[in-house]
């Protein structure tokens, strides 16, 4: 069972649960006499939820490094999941434990309840947690944004910190807490070297990465546009499969992400990128002009760590512009492995990478386009037995589409372990 | 660059403005309130107004327990109280009333020289500053002579999930090693906090019994379950 994941992601979960809070829960049990405050508990409690909400935003920085380890998706997986429990832990210590004083009750209060209240915008908004299996919320989703658009969700998002803020006043108030000075020192230092962190990422890391050019654009159809960017000067930008966060001057403050396309190379100072138009930003992308200055932070992926763990054969399945990555990787490992890629698209004019397809010649790699879903019955004739059974799977699309896919392909008799998937959630 | 510098430096001014602060509420504050060591202890219990016996009221109750020697120390807040309530007599004071009236013991109201304010927040945040100093509130009156009594009854609110201050005081100038010890406390949902852990450290000597705790919202319609709890005590 262990395997299924990445040795890192169980050590993320044990630093971010135990470790992390640990110096905290030690240092204000020492003081306040372990055994000797029956209350403690609940106020331990109080403790780990504010460690566990410091770790969640210092994941929102998505260290690059950590990236390589776990993978962004596992990332904000154990950000998300961090802040729900970090809200349960904090239920049972405003639930049980009793204040008196009223700046200090108000502030856990209004803490908690914007702690809440961001969990649930960011399960509806931000995550695929509901909206990749629920069709009803999906749709909920779909008409309010319209006006809760992405860039005010991740302002919204960003009230947790005020939450965060509200607690270290809520600890800083508390007379009989605030008195004990390790404790104290560790949980200042803690508060600001997180906050700091956090700054660094959306503050200086900016100034500080690396900067390109768009090169030229092509038009695929109405709704998608071939970027491609030039870093000059650059080694080894990325590796196959990658994506990176973009920031186009003049088009938007907010960083994208978008895979690469065009195939890793040592020497490449290139970076092609396909942008389907799903909302303002990317809209205004497809209009994109020459000479656009662009700011990439990253690569972030793991698609070539995964593939390159071992010598299976590669089958790919991109729903529509999900293939992006997928032609990286089948650009890229051409002719070391059988590699079949399967594309699905909603029409002909979807069929923009069919040159790039065929222009991938060797015996070992085939390719299938088809207008519309895939049917669980159509694997087996597609996918001989023993690829069923040997083959390494990677899925990127629309995360309900990625779902349904995975579940044909687990009925197929596919591992789970040979499935990995990128999921698109708009 | 120049931003990397900013926030390098603006980290470590906040660090060491967070530090000093911490550092200086760590100190203790000098405790204007601490009773003086030498003030001498009451050898006698004095019988106020407000320690009026219960004796002839309990007489009809037939205690099985001698009356005499049981002394009922308490600490109450009158006034406004938690949760926006007004009350002419406090909680733990009605609770005390009953306990006189069953076991016919002596009452001992503590009083504190002077008096808490009558704002409740204030009085809170005057208490929380007390059990941050460690502060003993001098006393208002002679503190009971408790080598009389065989059994102590002790009640107190609940403060920052401890014994009220003037409590402690008294409790560091009488000694109930060797005494029969039941607690009573009325809270706002803390139980007994960690009063009772205090209360062994203070007394390691001394019997403690079942005590009896409740919420102060409630004590209005607890006749019968402190009736039932010193039933169960033998009274």
């Amino acid at each position: 069972m262990l395997k299924k994941y990445p040795l890192a992601l169980y050590l993320v979960w044990l630093i971010a649960l135990l470790l992390f809070p640990a110096p905290l829960v030690l240092s204000l049990n020492l003081g306040m006499g372990a055994g000797n405050t029956p209350q403690l508990i609940w106020i331990d409690c109080g403790v780990i939820a504010y460690a566990w909400w410091l770790f969640e935003v210092f994941l929102a920085t998505r260290p690059t490094w950590l990236d390589r380890l776990i993978g962004l998706p596992a990332l904000y997986f154990v950000h998300g999941l961090l802040g729900v429990d970090a809200l349960l832990i904090a239920f049972v210590h405003r639930n049980f434990l009793i204040s008196m004083g009223a700046q200090i009750r108000l502030t856990g209060k209004v803490a908690w309840y914007l702690a809440l209240f961001g969990i649930i915008y960011a399960s509806l908004f931000m995550s695929g947690w509901l909206v990749d299996r629920l069709p009803v919320i999906a749709r909920v989703k779909t008409k309010l944004q319209f006006f809760f658009k992405h860039r005010l969700s991740l302002w919204i998002h960003r009230l947790n910190l005020v939450a965060i803020l509200l607690i270290w006043l809520h600890v800083h108030l508390i007379g009989r807490v605030n008195h004990q000075l390790v404790f104290m020192l560790l949980f200042d230092g803690y508060t600001v070297l997180i906050l700091s962190a956090y700054l660094w990422q959306k503050w200086v890391a900016p100034t500080q990465r690396r900067t390109g050019q768009v090169l030229a654009t092509q038009r695929l159809n109405e709704r998608t546009v071939l970027i491609t960017l030039v870093f000059r000067g650059a080694r080894q930008l990325f590796q196959a499969g990658d994506f990176f966060f973009f920031t186009f001057e003049g088009i938007s403050r907010e960083a994208h992400p978008f895979s690469v396309v065009n195939q890793a190379d040592a020497a490449g100072e290139q970076i092609q990128i396909l942008v389907r138009s799903v909302g303002d930003d990317t809209r205004k992308l497809q209009q994109v002009a020459v000479g656009t200055v662009v700011q990439v932070e990253g690569p972030f992926g793991r698609f070539a760590a995964i593939v390159e763990q071992d010598r299976r054969p590669l089958v790919l399945i991109g729903l529509g512009s999900g293939l992006a990555p997928l032609l990286s990787l089948a650009r890229t490992y051409l002719g070391t492995r059988s590699i079949q890629v399967i594309w699905t698209v909603k029409n002909d004019r979807d069929r923009y990478f069919v040159t790039d397809l065929a222009a991938l010649v060797d015996p070992q790699f085939s390719y299938f386009i088809q207008n519309g879903r895939l049917r669980s019955e159509q694997l087996s004739t597609m996918i001989s037995p023993e690829k069923l059974a040997q083959a390494r799977f990677l899925i990127v699309g629309p995360a309900s589409a990625v779902l349904s896919i995975r579940k044909m392909l687990r009925q197929a008799g596919v591992p789970r372990d040979h499935l990995t998937d990128e999921r698109l959630t708009m | 660059m120049k931003r990397k510098w900013i926030l390098i430096l603006g980290m470590l001014v906040v660090l060491v403005g967070l530090f000093s602060l911490d550092l200086a509420k760590s100190r203790p504050r000098p405790v204007t309130t601490a009773i003086r060591s030498s003030q001498p202890v009451v050898s006698r219990a004095t019988r106020t107004s407000d320690q009026a016996s219960s004796s002839k009221k309990a007489a009809n109750s037939q205690p099985t327990h001698n009356s005499e020697r049981v002394l009922i120390i308490y600490y109450s807040r009158s006034g406004t109280n938690y949760p926006d309530v007004t009350l002419k007599h406090g909680h733990t004071w009605q609770i005390a009333q009953e306990i006189a009236q069953v076991t016919g013991g002596t009452r001992y109201q503590i009083q504190t020289a002077q008096a808490y304010p009558k704002n409740y927040q204030a009085t809170v945040d005057q208490a929380e500053q007390e059990q941050q100093d460690n502060a003993r509130p001098r006393l208002k009156g002679k503190l009971p002579d408790v080598t009389q009594y065989e059994t102590i009854f002790l009640g107190y609110p609940i403060w920052w999930s401890d014994l009220p201050m003037p409590v402690r005081t008294l409790m560091d100038q009488i000694d109930l090693n060797d005494k029969v010890v039941i607690p009573f406390s009325t809270n706002a949902g803390s139980g007994w906090g960690d009063s009772l852990t205090t209360l062994k450290r203070q007394y390691p000597q001394a019997k403690f019994r079942k005590g009896f705790e409740i919420e102060g919202a409630d004590v209005d319609h607890a006749h019968k379950q402190i009736r039932r709890w010193l039933r169960d005590l033998g009274y």
